[in-house]
């Protein structure tokens, strides 16, 4: 049994297979007998460790092959599941193989299960008022019988998610008409209502749509309101730009700061912990200086695109200086109810990036290039590493530069000088 | 060990097949657990994993922490236990694991023999032993023999 185990990459071989196989593979090699030693493998993985590949020989899984390959995502979501069959094709594995595979073959699976990145939301898809803690809903006194223009203000300062709402309430009280709604378009609106278009210049905000209105009426109130809409909108698209990192999509400075605090709160109430890596690219200048701005600015865009692939729902990619970057690891489930799926360690993941950066290509920087980056990081876990904003990107920042002392290409996690 | 109220907290994971689910209910309702109720050996295995994961997050507050504990129920009807609790000893030693006898929660001390008590029991051949030899093997203490 091979028990060596380091960032490359580890994989665990579950089951019978050949000697020649194993003994081919370039990366590290863990082979155990069955789904459950390979679950805690995976579960007993230190921040060191790195498991990218479970490999199951398709008679340690079938039993229940569904229930089996499930039980190991949940323990690691990000590592790829190779089931070696020559009889059926387990289409909740990640890959499939022969059980006579090679190893060139084996891990031409893995590298193309992970080139398909992760489905995640972008930044511009989220709930920004929610996330940054700046909706208070309770500012809002709503009574639907007296309603008027300083509701639908305090609705687009307070709580935009209710701003529709309001409106709508706001037309009903003002008009009397028995329905009336606002629709993305007229094929969703009832049979016998009519609808009037809710344009502002170009900007298309769908149909307003209503019974018991005349045309008339129905277009001078679909005017009154696509005015509002399009300040709502507006005011969104300015709170995003406030808030984004034009050349990544990356977040910025402001709003790590914004929700690290707001994330902070919430930990302490709630009693969780909460992390933040800072890292930057290992000589960023050099590859500036070599191949010009441009491929710099190539290199963190795809930098940010790989980080999205990694990172879970909940988390938070930040831009906050020319090639340095912050993430934030905020669990957004409440501590663990039974049966709900926990996230991979915080350390495994930060490692995992760190891995898949120095494994990516970047075709800007040339064929003369290397093509190969590296980073350099540090881990601050609240309330371990400090107990406000301040406290904690500090100890990052000084955990980064220990990264940056120790020779580059490291992740500093939790051991001070 | 058995208790009728072990009050195992709410970290436990209560591992029964599919068509015993009732049992697993009334075992709920009785002992008062919040269990994560599993059908599947692997998915308790894994459900314990994380369990331990938060348990360790917890200590961070300096909370008691009762350990992380699997309750068997009717498991004999289930493949793969041998191998679970072979999996739970080297790599998770800390689980407490129990099974649901005469209708109380009973922790198996030696789980082993539970793994014998579910496969095929082994058969173990004795050399003959006279009475003279097994009387010296049973009351004499090592000095007395040197002497």
């Amino acid at each position: 049994m091979t028990t060596d185990r380091n960032t490359r990459g580890t994989y665990v071989f579950a089951g019978k297979f050949d000697n020649e196989l194993l003994s081919c593979m370039e990366q590290p090699v863990l082979r155990v007998d069955t789904v459950f030693d390979a679950i805690g493998e995976l579960a007993t993985a230190s921040a060191a460790d790195l498991i990218e590949a479970v490999v199951l020989e398709d008679s340690v899984i079938n039993s229940n092959p569904v229930a089996n390959i499930d039980a190991i995502r949940r323990v690691d979501p990000t590592a790829v599941i190779v089931v070696a069959s020559d009889e059926t094709t387990h289409t909740q594995a990640d890959a499939n193989v022969p059980r006579n595979t090679t190893a060139a073959r084996l891990c031409s699976a893995v590298v193309n299960v992970k080139s398909q990145p992760t489905e995640l939301p972008l930044s511009g898809d989220i709930d920004l008022d929610a996330v940054l803690g700046i909706s208070d809903a309770s500012k809002i006194v709503r009574d639907s019988t007296t309603l008027g223009d300083v509701d639908l203000v305090r609705a687009l300062m307070h709580a935009p998610i209710q701003f529709k709402e309001t409106l709508v309430d706001l037309l009903k009280q003002q008009t009397g008409w028995t329905f009336c709604a606002i629709l993305d378009d007229e094929t969703c609106a009832p049979k016998t209502s009519i609808v009037a278009p809710l344009r502002y210049g170009h900007e298309e905000h769908g149909v307003l749509a209503a019974i018991g209105a005349t045309n008339d009426d129905l277009t001078r109130w679909a005017r009154w309101a696509v005015c509002w809409l399009d300040l709502a909108r507006r005011q969104q698209k300015l709170k995003i730009l406030a808030y984004q990192d034009e050349l990544s999509g990356a977040w910025n400075r402001r709003f790590l700061r914004t929700c690290l605090a707001k994330e902070l709160q919430v930990s302490r109430n709630e009693r969780r912990h909460l992390t933040v890596m800072i890292f930057d690219i290992d000589d960023f200048k050099h590859y500036n200086d070599k191949w010009g701005h441009a491929a710099g600015d190539e290199i963190i865009r795809e930098l940010v695109k790989l980080l999205r692939t990694i990172i879970r729902k909940g988390d938070h990619v930040c831009r906050i200086g020319g090639d340095e970057f912050a993430v934030v690891f905020c669990d957004p489930e409440p501590p663990r109810e039974a049966g709900s799926n926990h996230p991979t360690t915080i350390e495994i993941l930060a490692k995992r990036f760190r891995e898949q950066v120095r494994k990516a290509r970047f075709p800007k920087l040339g064929t003369e290039a290397t093509g190969v980056l590296s980073i350099s990081g540090g881990l601050a876990t609240f309330p371990w590493d400090g107990m406000d904003v301040d406290s904690i990107l500090a100890k990052a920042d000084q955990r980064l530069l220990q990264s940056k002392r120790q020779g580059k290409n490291s992740i500093t996690i939790g051991h001070d000088e | 060990m058995s208790t009728n109220n072990p009050n195992p907290s709410c970290r436990c994971v209560v591992l029964v097949p599919l068509d015993r689910a009732q049992a697993a209910e009334q075992a709920t309702k009785k002992f008062a657990l919040e269990p994560s109720i599993e059908h599947e050996p692997a998915l308790a295995m894994a459900e314990l994993c994380l369990q331990i994961t938060h348990l360790r997050t917890d200590q961070a507050w300096c909370k008691e922490q009762a350990p992380a504990h699997l309750i068997l129920i009717h498991t004999q009807e289930l493949t793969g236990i041998d191998q679970l609790i072979a999996a739970i000893q080297k790599y998770l030693p800390s689980v407490k694991i129990s099974e649901i006898r005469d209708g109380c929660i009973q922790e198996i001390e030696n789980p082993g023999a539970v793994v014998d008590s579910l496969g095929e029991l082994p058969i173990v051949q004795l050399k003959d032993v006279d009475a003279d030899e097994l009387s010296m093997l049973l009351d004499a203490n090592p000095q007395e023999v040197d002497e």
